[in-house]
């Protein structure tokens, strides 16, 4: 049984009845409009994220680049690691020579593994060593030229030393302006990975060629590790930009 | 009310027509009800009915699959109420105004007066009693089956509404609910309980 109070309360309930906002299903579905909008735009920046944050971790999977073994995280994944990484994908696959290199090109080239420096005994830009000059952080920015051979069936990783990438960036392009550069321009590391070996061989041979550039302050030696497998040991290599100029 | 009605949205008709139809069909009854829960905010009902529809329309055809979709979306209005409480609990209740508290007995003011104060005394209870409140004597549910809409045992509805009808009952005060049965007046005017 209701009491007294209750049947006022309810009688309270229903006298207080009104008619809805007359613009109800508009609203409704502007709601639903916004809702969509709101859900495709998070889905857009999950996978952008994703992509983002998959392709250097990608790359240093396959170049076996220490970066593999670190956690990914806000340490790991600042915009310097990403803006360094991520650009150096259009150097990284294979490119069969296309004749602009001179029939002995390997004689005037410098070699680390597979990896070869093209002209570069004429040019002098890079030499092996592991033991830069103490002569840096002088002088302007110049930008160095250079043609990388990779043989076929191989992988590369060039790595420039931490001490060094205050100075020092690889250009992924052929570039012969002239400047003004900026070291934000560059990249810390690329990875080359050349054809595989059944693949017809090119102009130059058998080995895919890369138009590259390098950043550097006038003056200075930059450490850079050549890294052409998981395991092997890396080789080190010293860009140099001598007072005359990075290149002929 | 025709809360019971049962009505057919799993047809070949689109999900968006059913809808429509659903709206045009429920939206007084569960616009009150969302004012009831609310407090009587009409911003505050507007805004809930509008995020309670909007929800049940990206899962209409789920929510007509077991029949009437009426219940299912007065369970999400109750849901949505009590989160939203939740969430602005903090807030600080509002007193009920001191001119509403004794009204007089008799005229027709005086009825609309009493309700207008039950309904304040309704608004200032905890989002919980309020639902229980609202869904008992508004929407003329049984103990069980507002158990079942809230998702609680019937022993707690009825603990929740004894709770909420004794609180109401001392916001509203015993003037506005004489029962001569029980008291009696003395020559000089006063009331006693026998």
């Amino acid at each position: 049984m209701m009491s007294d109070f209750e049947r006022r309360l309810r009688a309270a309930m229903i006298a207080a009845s009104e008619q809805p906002p007359a613009n109800l299903m508009q609203e409704i579905r502007h709601r639903h409009r916004r809702h969509v909008r709101r859900v495709s735009f998070a889905c857009v920046a999950v996978a952008a994220a994703i992509a983002i944050t998959a392709q250097p971790v990608a790359h240093a999977l396959r170049a076996g680049h220490p970066a593999a073994a670190r956690p990914v995280g806000p340490a790991s994944v600042g915009p310097a690691l990403g803006s360094s990484m991520a650009p150096a994908a259009p150097a990284d696959g294979c490119q069969p020579s296309v004749g602009a290199l001179a029939p002995n090109w390997r004689d005037s080239s410098l070699q680390v593994g597979p990896v070869w420096f093209a002209y570069d005994r004429v040019q002098r830009y890079v030499h092996l060593g592991s033991s830069p000059g103490d002569h840096r952080g002088a002088g302007q920015l110049e930008v160095g030229v250079m043609i990388v051979e990779v043989d076929y069936g191989s992988r590369a990783a060039l790595t420039v030393d931490p001490g060094a990438q205050s100075y020092f960036r690889f250009l992924n392009g052929f570039d012969n302006g002239s400047g003004p550069y900026a070291l934000s321009a560059g990249f810390r590391s690329l990875t080359l990975v050349s054809c595989p070996p059944g693949t017809p061989p090119g102009d130059s041979g058998r080995v895919s060629d890369y138009y590259l550039g390098f950043i550097i302050k006038m003056g200075s030696d930059a450490l850079v590790e050549v890294r052409t497998s998981a395991s092997a040991r890396p080789i080190p290599v010293i860009f140099t930009c001598l007072r005359t100029g990075c290149d002929t | 009310m025709g809360v019971g009605d049962q009505r057919d949205f799993t047809g070949a008709e689109g999900a968006s027509a059913s809808f429509e139809e659903f709206v045009g069909a429920s939206s007084a009854r569960l616009y009150t009800m969302a004012l009831l829960l609310t407090g009587r905010q009409r911003a505050d009902a507007e805004d809930l009915l509008q995020g309670v529809l909007e929800r049940a329309y990206r899962h209409w055809r789920r929510i007509c699959r077991n029949g009437d979709p009426e219940p299912y979306v007065r369970q999400m209005l109750v849901h949505a109420s009590v989160d939203r409480w939740r969430q602005r609990r903090r807030q600080r209740e509002q007193p009920l105004a001191a001119a509403a508290a004794n009204p007089a007995a008799g005229d027709q003011a005086s009825e609309i007066a009493d309700r207008d104060m039950l309904l304040r005394a309704l608004g200032a209870l905890p989002a919980g009693q309020r639902a229980v409140l609202v869904l008992r004597y508004f929407c003329d549910l049984s103990e069980a089956q507002t158990a079942a809409t809230l998702g609680c045992s019937v022993g707690s509805v009825k603990k929740q509404a004894a709770r909420a009808l004794a609180s109401m009952r001392a916001s509203v005060g015993p003037a506005a609910e004489p029962e001569p049965s029980t008291r009696a007046t003395r020559g000089d005017g006063a009331v006693f309980d026998e």
